[in-house]
């Protein structure tokens, strides 16, 4: 996340120098406005990655709702608002009345990198395009299939390829536990899951302990499917199955 | 790649052999223990006789490490006293079994032993948290 670039609109000047002094510490490139009016002018001028705008600025002229509505007529610039505090209703001496929920668990840190990175994944996905990233799906699952359904002793859970069919494969070979399969195919750097995948209640209807998971998509290629065969082999030698 | 080493031939022998397995008549001490994250189970039946461990039996399923483990551990058992017993260790263990375990695979090779100390001694907290 350092070097992306933040926007900080907030009328208090000692706030909004505290921000710019804690972003930057933390590797962002980080500009103030303290100017509501201001803010669009700066938006296309600084071009940030995000900008993080106090809901309750106090000039009088806009508030922090109205400089956030201007921004997204003339930008798609990500926004936060500094909503700040808001979790107490009063703090005494010997006591503390919190804020009603959800208010009172909503103090801290907004969650500056998520919403930036949420945003780089979407731009990564959008860029690739989902009728392509659907289409490389489909033959991969495909390949995985066809190449699961030739291992002797293998059973793999769920339909054939077709509309019901995800890159996600359960499957399960005879006399080897899931968990052993699991630790012998990460020696091959073969990632997969293993145990009841959190379906207790279907491990109990397909009448298994538990499964072993391997999940193809964008970032997998029909040469690591090789490697998954290849490695379930290995399986199935080390146990003599 | 040291599969053949991490699945060394004695514990795929325990795993399909397993020694002393089955259950006792009328146990002085018996126990399951259940790993519910990956379905692992693992029971102990004891006989003593004057504070030593006559008979053992362990049942169970699961996978090749926590099946070896206790097949292994009875072993150790026959014929120790019961305080003898209490002190053997997580290490004991893992170090009989002789590979890297792994910590995802650690609750796997610990389900026996945790099985024989719930059960004997009924620890619980944070002496039951070492296994965990």
């Amino acid at each position: 996340m350092t070097g992306r670039r933040i926007l900080v609109v907030d009328d208090d000047e000692s706030s909004l120098e505290l921000l710019i002094v804690a972003l930057r510490g933390e590797g962002y490139i980080a500009k103030g406005v303290s100017d509501g009016l201001a803010a669009e002018a700066e938006v296309q001028d600084f071009r940030p990655d995000l900008a993080l705008v106090d809901l309750q600025l106090g000039d009088g002229v806009v508030d922090g709702l109205t400089v956030a509505r201007r921004l997204r007529t003339s930008s798609d610039v990500p926004l936060m608002f500094l909503t700040g505090g808001g979790m107490i209703k009063t703090v005494r001496l010997h006591e503390t009345t919190y804020a009603d929920v959800p208010h009172k668990f909503e103090a801290g840190t907004h969650p500056i990198a998520e919403v930036i990175g949420l945003g780089a994944a979407i731009d990564y996905v959008e860029g690739i395009g989902l009728p392509a990233i659907r289409a490389h799906d489909e033959r991969l699952i495909e390949y995985t299939y066809e190449a699961l359904s030739d291992i002797e002793g293998l059973r793999i859970f769920g339909p054939p390829p077709g509309p019901d069919r995800s890159g996600v494969f359960s499957f399960d070979v005879a006399g080897i536990h899931p968990h052993d399969m699991a630790t012998i195919l990460d020696r091959h750097d073969v990632a997969v899951r293993s145990g009841h995948n959190c379906t207790m209640p279907l491990m109990e209807r397909l009448d298994v302990a538990a499964t072993t998971r391997a999940s193809v998509y964008l970032y997998t290629d029909p040469a690591e499917v090789d490697r998954l065969v290849e490695a379930i082999g290995d399986a199935k030698r080390i146990f003599s199955v | 790649m040291g599969d053949d080493q991490f699945y060394r031939e004695f514990i795929l022998d325990h795993y399909r052999n397993p020694r002393n397995f089955g259950r006792l008549e009328g146990p002085d001490i018996t126990h399951e223990e259940y790993n519910p994250l990956c379905g692992d189970l693992v029971g102990m039946d004891f006989r003593l006789r004057d504070g030593v461990i006559d008979e053992v039996r362990f049942h169970g399923r699961g996978c090749a490490i926590s099946q070896a483990s206790a097949s292994l551990l009875t072993q150790r058992l026959h014929g120790m006293s019961l305080e003898d017993a209490r002190s053997i260790s997580r290490e004991d263990v893992l170090g009989e079994l002789g590979i890297e375990i792994s910590p995802a695979r650690l609750k796997c090779a610990l389900l026996p032993l945790k099985a024989l100390k719930v059960g004997a001694w009924g620890l619980a907290g944070s002496e039951h948290d070492e296994f965990e």
